[in-house]
This record gives structure tokens, C-alpha cells and sequence, in this order.
């Protein structure tokens, strides 16, 4: 069997690859993307503790991360469409209306 | 086979309010798609599931439920009714200002009722799976609430805005729960409170998840130096919302933090965790009051003074102690009646929503309006924390717990920067009574029944707290020793 520490351990390269995404990408959608990565590594890391554990706790929470994320994809894209209509463009650097 | 019932008989009583406010929300949404010339009754019909969900509190018996993730006490019933004074507050408001920017829809007050579902359960919440669900629940109703007026190209970058940091902060929380899975096995805070009891520190992994969870956390709360979203999203949010933005979602935070740290108090003694808290609170109190002072934009301005509350609050959750729970908790009511209503009087002027609302288009506003003006400058007294003010009591509670228990010199930092905060506060009242407004450049400020009932309900609970807060204080003491007492 491998060793959950595997499973840990690739769960936090994913979750800094994901943090990384985030702060560097320009574009909207991908920066979505990352963040859906980020918790994707969230549940490896719980399959990997429930495993581990014989739990079914790590297991449901999985679950419901999944619908979470999906619920967030589905008003995240109806708000970059909105801004699709607005400026012909996603990326986040052209959303400058208002500074400090 | 007998089949065990997976909940304990009486759990409908327990959610009752909860029921109340999705079915209410459900209601006026079916309510607009099928009576599209009545658009008028939503409000009232918004407000009266209101009141009857306030009222369905009566009813609910404490207890925990569903299998011990879910718990009543005192403590939640007093936050239920911070969430619902915000949500009575943000309806009476945004009637006006829809109709006004002509998009007023059965949507808007539902997104309210369901958010205010989301942070019932984070307050009531006894498992991290149930106060993660609620977060979501209010997060994603946030989302579309801030870009409601989807044809404002502002509204729809505060919207985008708080989406990505949102859903960003959202990553760190549920990354920070799975590593105290982790270390405890289990999200239960009952039972990650018996591993603390017993736990040295010595897990880095504990460490790890403790500084991820305050940074998810930090960003709903606008912690500097979390806080960048803050002023960009109530700028460009319907008015009405971001006076709610700033204050329900946060109290919803602080309990949440509340019973964490309280489970974690056996472990705090013997790592410097509260350190992280400390500088996070006293950053916060100064960003935000020294940014405050160079902001025209009121909005933007009240977003910055709202980072320095966050700070003073965050002082009190230092030491998991029954008066510092207690201090919280009137902190936030009070600091809903005095934001939300400054908030209220910034949507009754007249103006297109892309423009900032700066301190120019007050000026003089106390003589044209005087109920408005007056009502302004109230809440103003009591933001900056003037005696008679409710604010005034707050803050003092907040500084005397943390002197109480040995925070001396963040208590001192905290009133200097609440010293500091006078100037730009009293800069609003300037601006109200001693400053005429440039030629040809008034604006106006229109307000209804509804919006006028509001500031007066504010005004007279800021001024009733401020003068006799005995009672309000008596019920939150008793409810935090009842917490403790678990």
C-alpha cells in the first residue's frame, strides 16, 4: 500500500501549484482554474487522512468540497460572462475602475 | 432490522428559523415571477419573513443536534438576532435604492434571507463540514448580491473582485480543515477540543493549519493585510449591500474564530499562535484608520474605518474569556446599527452608482436634510467611539477586557488608533454642518418611509445602548459563560 505521506505530499505541491496560478495569471479564467486546483488538492489530502483513518467522515467532506466548488463554478462563470459584456476581455488587469 | 433515526426528534424546532428564511426566500422570488407589476409588496413581504423568523427564535429550544454538529446556546440566539437586525436594516434601505436604480427583484431580498441562512448555520455550527457549508451558502449569495446591478460595469468589478479573492480564501480555509483533520481526526469541534486538551504543539502540521485557517479566515474578516478587497468591493456593491457586506459576514466570522479558539484554549498556552492574531489586529487598526484619513470617497472611506473595527475586535479574542465574548458580541450589534445605518444615509443620495460618493456631495447636507444629516452624524459619534454613543461603550469594553487579561500594550495601540480615527469621522460631521456645497452642485437626497424608519431605528438603539447598556451586557455575559462552560 502507499504510504499517505505520498498522498500529502503531492496534495501540497497541487495546493502551492494552485497558489502560484493564482497570484501570477492574468487571465480570469485561469485563475479559476488554480483555485479549482487548490481544492482539488483539498480532497486528495482528505481522501488520504480517511484512508488512513478508515473513516467515512473524510470521505463526505470530500463530497460536499465537491459541490461547494461546483455551486462557486456556476455563479464564478455567469460573473466573467457579465464582464465579457462589458469589456470584450477577462483578463483582471483590465478591471481598474477604482483605485485606493 | 430497526433503523436507527439518523436525527434526534425535535431537530425541525431547531432549524425552524433557518426553514422560515428559505422558504420565505423561495417565496418572494416565486412572488416576483409570477406578480411582475407588484414589486412594491417584495420589501414588506421580505421584512415580515424577517420578523417572523426573529420571532420563530422564541420557539427554539438550545441543545445540540444532528449528531453533535450542531449547537444552540445563548450565544448563537444573540448572533441570530445581530443577522437578523443586519438583514431588517439592509431590506428597509434597499427597497428605496432599487427602485430608484430601477432593479428592484424578488432575487435580491431572497439572496439576503439566504445568506443570512449561511451565517445562522457558521454561528450555529459545532463541525467544521457545517460552518464550511454555511460559509459557501453566504460567499456565493455575496457574490451575485455585490454584482446585482449587473449593468454598472463597478458593480461588476467589485463583483469579479470578491469572487477570486473569495473563492481564494475559501481554498486556504478547507486546506486548513483537512490538516487539522489531519492532526485530529476528526472536524468535530467537540472532538478536536478533547485532542487540544491533551495536545503539546509540537505537530508542525497543527501550526500549518492554524495559519491557513486565520488567512482564509483574515480575508472574509478584511484583516489587514487581507483587506485590499474591502474598499474596491463596497464601492462598487449596491449601497445597501455593502452596509451589510461590512458587518453580518464578519460577525459570522468572529463566532465562528470564537469557538475555535475557545476548543483550542488548553493548546494556546503552549504555542505562540495568538502572536499571528495579535499582529494581525494591530496591523489591521493601523492601515485602516491611517488610509481612512485620506479617502474623499465615503464608501471607500467606511471601508477602511471598517478594517480598524475588525482590528479593535479581534483584540478581544486574544483570551477566550466570558467578558471578551461578551464584548464581541455587543461589539457587533452595536457596530451593525452605526454601519449599516451610515451606509443607509451614503444610498439615499442621489446619484449615478459609477461616480464615488465623495464627502463633497454631504456638504451641508445637516441644514438641507436635517433628519438625514443628524442621523449621519449620530452614527459618525458612535463609529469613532464618543460618549453617549453606543459605540462608545463598545470600545471601552473591547480595551478594558484587554487590559483585564494583560494586553496592555495592544489595548494602548488600539485607542490611539481609535484617537486617530476621530479626525476623519468628525471630518463627515464637518462637512455636514459647517460646509456649503459648491455651486450648482447639489445633490439629492430622497428617502421613503422605509429608509427613514431604519435611521431611526439605529439611532435610537445606538443612543438607548450607549446611555443604559446593562441589559444587553448581563444577556451577552451570560450567554458567553454558558459557552465557556461546555
Amino acid at each position: 500500500m502507499i504510504p499517505t505521506t505520498w498522498f500529502l505530499i503531492l496534495g501540497a505541491i497541487l495546493f502551492s501549484i494552485g497558489v502560484c496560478g493564482v497570484l501570477t495569471r492574468r487571465n480570469g479564467i485561469t485563475i479559476f482554474m488554480s483555485i479549482e486546483l487548490m481544492v482539488n488538492a483539498v480532497n486528495l489530502t482528505f481522501l488520504a487522512y480517511a484512508r488512513q483513518f478508515n473513516q467515512l467522515h473524510g470521505l463526505i467532506f470530500v463530497f460536499f468540497i465537491m459541490a461547494i466548488a461546483a455551486a462557486e463554478a456556476a455563479v464564478g462563470l455567469a460573473i466573467f460572462i457579465s464582464l465579457f459584456h462589458h469589456r470584450e476581455t477577462i483578463d483582471v488587469d483590465e478591471a481598474n475602475l477604482m483605485h485606493w | 432490522m430497526t433503523l436507527t433515526p439518523l436525527v434526534e426528534p425535535g431537530w425541525m424546532n431547531a432549524i425552524l428559523p433557518e426553514i422560515i428564511l428559505c422558504l420565505g426566500g423561495m417565496l418572494l422570488i416565486l412572488w416576483d415571477a409570477f406578480a411582475p407589476k407588484a414589486k412594491g409588496a417584495l420589501a414588506p413581504l421580505a421584512l415580515i419573513v424577517l420578523i417572523v423568523g426573529a420571532w420563530s427564535e422564541r420557539l427554539v429550544i438550545g441543545g445540540t443536534f444532528f449528531g453533535g454538529t450542531y449547537e444552540i446556546s445563548g450565544i448563537t440566539h444573540l448572533f441570530d438576532i445581530t443577522f437578523f437586525l443586519a438583514a431588517m436594516l439592509a431590506t428597509l434601505f434597499a427597497r428605496d435604492y432599487l427602485d430608484r436604480e430601477g432593479n428592484e427583484g424578488g432575487e435580491f431580498y431572497a439572496l439576503l434571507l439566504w445568506g443570512t441562512v449561511g451565517m445562522m448555520l457558521m454561528a450555529k455550527g459545532l463541525d467544521l463540514l457545517i460552518i464550511i457549508l454555511g460559509l459557501e451558502t453566504l460567499s456565493i449569495c455575496i457574490f451575485v448580491l455585490v454584482g446585482y446591478a449587473r449593468r454598472l460595469p463597478i458593480s461588476n468589478e467589485a463583483s469579479l473582485k470578491y469572487f477570486l479573492m473569495g473563492a481564494f480564501a475559501t481554498g486556504f480555509v478547507l486546506y486548513g480543515t483537512a490538516l487539522f483533520y489531519g492532526a485530529t481526526q476528526s472536524t468535530n469541534i467537540t472532538v478536536m477540543a478533547r485532542y487540544f486538551a491533551t495536545a503539546d504543539g509540537s505537530n508542525p502540521l497543527l501550526t500549518v493549519a492554524f495559519v491557513l485557517i486565520m488567512a482564509g479566515f483574515g480575508f472574509k474578516l478584511a484583516l489587514a493585510p487581507f483587506h485590499p478587497w474591502a474598499p474596491d468591493v463596497y464601492q462598487g456593491a449596491p449601497t445597501p449591500v455593502a452596509g451589510w457586506l461590512s458587518v453580518a459576514p464578519k460577525a459570522a466570522t468572529l463566532i465562528v474564530l470564537v469557538r475555535l479558539f475557545t476548543a483550542m484554549t488548553p493548546l494556546l498556552s503552549k504555542v505562540p499562535w495568538m502572536h499571528l492574531v495579535a499582529v494581525l489586529s494591530v496591523l489591521s487598526m493601523i492601515v485602516g484608520n491611517v488610509v481612512a484619513i485620506v479617502q474623499r470617497d465615503l464608501k471607500r472611506m467606511l471601508a477602511y474605518s471598517g478594517i480598524a473595527h475588525v482590528g479593535y475586535m479581534t483584540i478581544a479574542l486574544l483570551t477566550m474569556r466570558d467578558d471578551n465574548i461578551a464584548a464581541v458580541a455587543v461589539y457587533t450589534i452595536v457596530y451593525a446599527l452605526m454601519n449599516i445605518g451610515a451606509f443607509g444615509v451614503i444610498s439615499l443620495l442621489v446619484k449615478n452608482q459609477n461616480d464615488p460618493q465623495t464627502l463633497d456631495d454631504i456638504a451641508g447636507l445637516g441644514f438641507r436634510r436635517p433628519y438625514f444629516g443628524l442621523a449621519l452624524a449620530i452614527c459618525m459619534f458612535s463609529l469613532s467611539g464618543l460618549p453617549p454613543t453606543a459605540g462608545f461603550i463598545a470600545k471601552f469594553y473591547i480595551f478594558k477586557s484587554a487590559i483585564l487579561y494583560g494586553h496592555t500594550t495592544i489595548a494602548l495601540i488600539g485607542i490611539l488608533a481609535s484617537i486617530t480615527s476621530v479626525y476623519y469621522y468628525l471630518r463627515v460631521v464637518y462637512y455636514l454642518y459647517m460646509k456649503e456645497p459648491a455651486e450648482g452642485m447639489v445633490v439629492e437626497t430622497i428617502g421613503d418611509v422605509f429608509s427613514v424608519g431604519a435611521l431611526a431605528i439605529s439611532m435610537i438603539f445606538i443612543l438607548v445602548i450607549g446611555i443604559y447598556p446593562t441589559p444587553l451586557f448581563n444577556v451577552a455575559g451570560a450567554a458567553a459563560r454558558a459557552l465557556l462552560q461546555q
